[in-house]
């Protein structure tokens, strides 16, 4: 346990270095808050027929590698087969691709989560997606997940905005 | 004779200019100068120069890197904002470089210095000086500089372009401003060389180094995004305002030389200088001509386009250091065409 606490320490210092390219201004060490609503469907690939999903997600985060990584939780609402039910889980995007508008900063980014999530139906889904981040406005995801309590898929699209303010620059030359 | 230093806008190759003085001083350990005209970049480098601090002025030109002077930003954050670009690290720079202490050597060496920048509210450019008693012009505003707040707040508002950088409020700590939250830009929007200050302010004698080239470049590329289009806007604007400040001067001088080249000819025919001068003096109606003799103007300006990205807004040490040689092989051609009649400086 202690090698692979180790391990993951130095992987994340690793990246950390790796990562710190000032230039770069997605995911840069900030709080960060998106309300997505999410709707797809939850199958196990057989005959029977396939559930609807859609619902609202609530998703805190935190950069803890700038430029890379961004570590959170989910707090899902969403209804299916009928029920309106709840999960939460722990969330991790890393930033893959930066859209620069050089040389006057960028225009959004596209990142990949990874998340584990309980529900209140005994549900236990770990997966993950591809989101597009447009003007760290607006994002646009797909995602994956596989419930390996109840045997199921979770395959979602899901379309969100930021609702945390973004940081004000502090203009110390007009005060 | 007075002799001026007028130093154009071009953010990073402003080492350019680096490299002219750099040869200039070398070779004329004498060389001074009565006034010092800066827009933007050059507002940055006159009050060093005025102070002989060129070691400082070198090493400012071929260290920092664009991190240093502005932040880029995700530009969906800067929608509300007042540009693209975040200058506060300019900012800092300005502080840690242009302190009270400097400034206050300034005032008592008596160094002319005049900052150009242009007030958004009025769309005038104003002038911010060190000079207690400048000319009083039609066409722009001129206000003396009363702390070193507001000194700081000049250089850094001139440096300022427009949408790419804050605006700044420079007399907002200024006792008794009737406009304290006025905002004020690059003076490069109005002017791009301060050529015009330095002969309101009696200058005779007048180096003026632009930054921008003097050839047209061709380029045989598309551009294809909305970027890289506004970037070349930025560039032809800067350089149209650029060859409009030296055609007024240069048709100004020609009037001079012309009114000069009459009233020898005058004379040389017998009428006497009081009744030539009573003639070319009409009362009632004042002319920029008047009591003024012909200019010496020169110029130095890089051959070809100098780079440092939009605005002149990358700052890369390793090309600044290229623009630095390259001024100081211009200043060489100079130093070698002169005749030595017409150094009245050495």
């Amino acid at each position: 346990m202690k090698v692979i606490t180790h391990t993951l320490l130095l992987c994340l210092v690793c990246i950390q270095l790796k990562a710190q390219n000032k230039r770069d201004t997605e995911f840069p060490k900030e709080f960060i808050m998106h309300v997505k609503l999410h709707n797809g469907l939850v199958t196990n690939f057989s005959n029977l027929p396939e559930l609807y999903t859609g619902g609202l997600q609530f998703v805190p985060q935190y950069t803890i590698v700038p430029q890379k990584i961004r570590a959170g939780v989910i707090t899902d609402f969403y209804y299916t087969n009928k029920k309106i039910s709840a999960a939460f889980g722990p969330t991790f995007s890393y930033k893959i691709k930066t859209f620069k508008a050089a040389p006057f900063g960028s225009l959004g980014n596209i990142n990949l989560n990874v998340d584990h999530l309980w529900g209140t139906n005994r549900e236990k889904l770990i997966g993950g997606g591809i989101n597009a981040d447009i003007a760290n406005k607006i994002v646009i995801g797909l995602s994956f997940h596989r419930d390996y309590n109840l045997n199921t898929w979770w395959v979602q699209n899901s379309i969100g905005i930021r609702i945390s303010s973004v940081k004000k620059t502090i203009e110390i030359f007009n005060q | 004779m007075s002799r001026a230093l007028v130093i154009s806008g071009g953010g990073c190759k402003g080492a350019f200019a680096v490299g002219i003085l750099k040869r200039l001083f070398a070779e004329y350990p004498g060389l001074n100068f009565d006034m010092f005209v800066g827009t933007s970049t050059g507002a940055l480098m006159a009050p060093l120069v005025a102070l002989g601090e060129m070691g400082m002025v070198e090493k400012l030109y071929t260290t920092q890197k664009t991190e240093n002077v502005v932040l880029e930003n995700r530009l969906g954050d800067r929608i509300n904002s007042t540009s693209i670009f975040d200058a506060s690290p300019l900012w800092q720079q300005i502080v840690e470089n242009y302190t009270d202490e400097r400034y206050n050597k300034v005032v008592a060496n008596g160094k002319k210095i005049y900052i150009t920048t242009t007030c958004l509210q009025t769309g005038q450019m104003v002038v911010f000086t060190t000079d207690k008693t400048p000319a009083t012009p039609a066409h722009y505003q001129i206000e003396t500089i009363v702390n070193a707040d507001q000194f700081r707040k000049a250089i850094m508002a001139s440096a300022c372009q427009p949408v790419f950088m804050q605006p700044i409020k420079i007399n907002l700590h200024v006792p008794g401003s009737p406009n304290p939250n006025f905002q004020y830009v690059d003076g490069g929007v109005r002017e791009y060389a301060g050529i015009q200050m330095a002969i309101d302010n009696g200058a005779t004698e007048i180096f003026t180094i632009l930054l921008s080239s003097a050839e047209v470049e061709v380029e045989d590329i598309e551009y294809k995004n909305l970027f890289s289009i506004l970037q070349k806007t930025i560039d032809i604007f800067t350089d149209d305002v650029g060859k409009n400040d030296l055609i007024i001067p240069q048709q100004f001088n020609e009037a001079l030389q012309y009114i000069d080249a009459v009233k020898k000819k005058m004379m040389s025919n017998g009428v006497a200088e009081i009744d030539i001068n009573n003639y070319f003096s009409i009362s009632g109606l004042q002319t920029p001509y008047e009591s003024k003799k012909p200019l010496k103007l020169y110029q130095f300006q890089p051959k070809a386009p100098l780079g440092g990205g939009p605005g002149g807004l990358s700052f890369d040490p390793v090309e600044m250091q290229q623009m630095i040689s390259k001024g100081e092989g211009i200043a060489g051609e100079f130093i070698a065409s002169i005749n030595t009649g017409d150094v009245t400086w050495a």
